[in-house]
């Protein structure tokens, strides 16, 4: 993946190279020109691996997994919007002292002489619109569904932006090939994100027909929402697993979120378990019984595959029991020997615990309690080594609050678990 | 989690020291070994010429620019001492001035068989940025027809290189002028 995108930078700078005459260098101007068309070149094709990284592809799925992909979106984010301000800053600089203009003047009659400027501009606004509202800063003020609808507003961005690299573009104006070459990527990339991203799921809800069946309370602020449809297996969900869903109701309409399924898929249920804790997963409570739902997936790499041997530790913190009570039903039903190791402020919160008890082949351990309470943390070296003692040999599977998790990683490898037997994953979409 | 904080500032930062890096690599050597032709082939005489090195457009070799220190000159290409050959066979180019727009400087050569226009050149045309470059390959094929055609320097503007056509048209004036 990492590598993909490396070759795919090396082609564009072998491309500018080829496209740019040493002469056009002699001055500052035209050497900040050039250079303004290389980071142009550069933010234009990362779009492109942009999209392609949250597009749902499913070779990329299996291969990197969706929350490391989310991961790389978002740092990749950052350098794109950057570059495409260093692009802008770089031509009207470039074109300044090549003009002798101020460089107000020369971004005035690059606007109005250049042909789709305008469009590129107002393209642009929108890009860093996007950055600027995916800063960490303004996520933490901003609703997931706000940012959610300002960053559709990217594909409008790059829309508008494209037509000025095509028209405008030194490298592609003359070469009809580059242009051919350059609208197939984008062409491409727009294929991909309507197969994966609209296609295939609309597919797939209409083979499925996807409704809300009910919705039950697990644990005060915990509930499970059981879906029925035809075909349901056909999903290939796998336990630890998780969905995108968008329920087709009022206030959900416009949004998809990720659930953990917190059972393995039967032929015609799924079911998730939700905390509810934001405004949203508060709402999905609410949700009405027939309620149809777009399901996007199965993601994630947290399975029972990623297992090294026949023993594990599922550590749950949470809603985290969600996924690690499907992984464990996958695990058992293989054969493995499993612990499933629960942390929760107080026994109601238990969620799913019931589940978990009396299942041959699995020991249930329930450590409620708070730490100030306990005087203790449950999950220390000290603590786990003696509920646990065989961890060394054991694959650990943490699923939880970021905290507990960090945490947790850490005395698994203090009590000797190599890193590669250690399995967790970014419940995060965004 | 730490280390993924500040990927995306890390990755735009090395991004960005690449593009430094390759335009370097392109243009660097070249910045060096242009600068003192630039001095020394300092023709035009003009302030700050937008494109040292002369890109002529197609079909025009790069003639050495003309000896006046305002851009113009003439100069016989009949090696035979003007007096002895024809007067009406006397083939003279003369180099006009350069005209500056806003897009680069451009500067016409223009060859006559007596009062004739029998050859234009082209030695310099917008090439700074690489879409001037393309307008100038473009156009100046174009004037230097126009201007074998009409004799003169009314010629008409070419679509999509308006200032290049003035910039020509001003050249050539100014042989026609220095011509009487």
């Amino acid at each position: 993946m990492r590598g993909a995108l490396v070759v795919g930078c090396l082609l564009v700078v072998a491309f500018w190279w080829s496209g740019t005459p040493a002469a056009a260098g002699a001055t500052p101007g035209g050497a900040a020109t050039g250079a303004g068309e290389l980071a142009g070149l550069l933010a234009a094709f990362l779009v492109c691996a942009q999209l392609l990284l949250i597009g749902r592809v499913p070779w990329f799925e299996r291969a990197v997994g969706f929350d490391r992909l989310v991961a790389w979106h978002r740092s990749l984010g950052t350098s794109v919007v950057l570059l495409v301000l260093t692009h802008v800053a770089l031509m009207v600089v470039g074109g300044a002292l090549l003009d002798r203009q101020t460089p107000w003047g020369e971004a005035v009659s690059i606007l109005t002489t250049q042909p789709e400027m305008v469009s590129a501009f107002v393209g642009t606004g929108l890009f860093v619109l996007v950055g600027a509202t995916s800063a960490r800063l303004a996520r933490r003020v901003l609703s997931y569904e706000a940012w959610f609808v300002v960053h559709l507003s990217v594909y409008v961005g790059i829309y508008l932006t494209f037509g000025h690299q095509i028209a405008a573009g030194a490298h592609f104006v003359a070469d009809p090939v580059a242009r051919a070459v350059w609208t197939a990527l984008y062409l491409a990339t727009a294929a991909a994100l309507l197969t994966w991203r609209v296609l295939v799921p609309l597919l797939a809800h209409r083979r499925m027909l996807l409704r809300v069946e009910h919705v039950v309370p697990e644990a005060p602020g915990v509930v499970s929402v059981w879906l029925q449809g035809r075909a349901v297996d056909e999903l290939e969900a796998r336990g630890g697993q998780f969905v995108l869903l968008r329920f087709l109701v009022r206030g959900h309409l416009t949004t998809a979120h990720p659930y953990s399924l917190s059972m393995v898929p039967t032929a015609h249920r799924l079911r998730v378990t939700v905390a509810a804790l934001g405004d949203h997963s508060a709402d999905v409570a609410r949700l009405r019984t027939g309620t149809r739902v777009l399901v996007e997936g199965p993601f994630g790499r947290f399975t029972a595959d990623a297992a090294r041997g026949h023993r594990s530790l599922l550590v749950a913190g949470g809603a985290g029991i969600g996924p690690i009570r499907a992984l464990a039903q996958e695990l058992v039903a293989r054969g493995h020997d499993v612990v499933v190791v629960h942390r929760a402020h107080d026994v109601a919160g238990l969620a799913l615990g019931r589940e978990l008890t009396g299942v041959p082949g699995l020991r249930y351990l329930a450590l409620p309690g708070r730490r100030a309470q306990l005087g203790y943390d449950p999950l220390d070296r000290e603590h786990l080594a003696a509920a646990v003692p065989d961890i060394a040999g054991r694959d650990v599977f943490v699923c939880g609050p970021e905290s507990m998790t960090a945490a947790v990683v850490d005395v698994a490898r203090a009590l000797g678990v190599p890193r590669r037997a250690i399995h967790h994953e970014e419940l995060s979409l965004a | 989690m730490s280390a993924a904080r500040w990927r995306g500032t890390l990755i735009y930062t090395g991004t960005l020291a690449t593009i430094g890096t390759v335009a370097f690599a392109r243009f660097g050597p070249l910045a060096q070994a242009e600068a003192p032709a630039t001095a020394a082939g300092a023709s035009s005489g003009s302030i700050g010429g937008a494109a040292p090195s002369v890109v002529g457009a197609p079909g025009s070799t790069s003639v050495a620019p003309g000896t006046g220190t305002d851009g113009s000159g003439t100069s016989a290409t009949d090696p035979a001492d003007p007096q002895t050959g024809t007067p009406q066979a006397e083939t003279v180019t003369v180099v006009g001035s350069v005209a500056q727009t806003r897009y680069g400087p451009v500067q016409v050569q223009v060859t006559f068989t007596g009062s004739r226009l029998i050859d234009v050149r082209t030695l310099q045309a917008p090439s700074s940025h690489p879409e001037s470059a393309q307008i100038s390959a473009r156009a100046t094929p174009l004037l230097a027809r126009e201007v074998l055609a009409a004799q003169s320097a009314s010629i008409d503007t070419v679509s999509g290189a308006t200032y290049t056509s003035e910039g020509y048209r001003e050249s050539v004036q100014s042989i026609l002028d220095q011509r009487g």
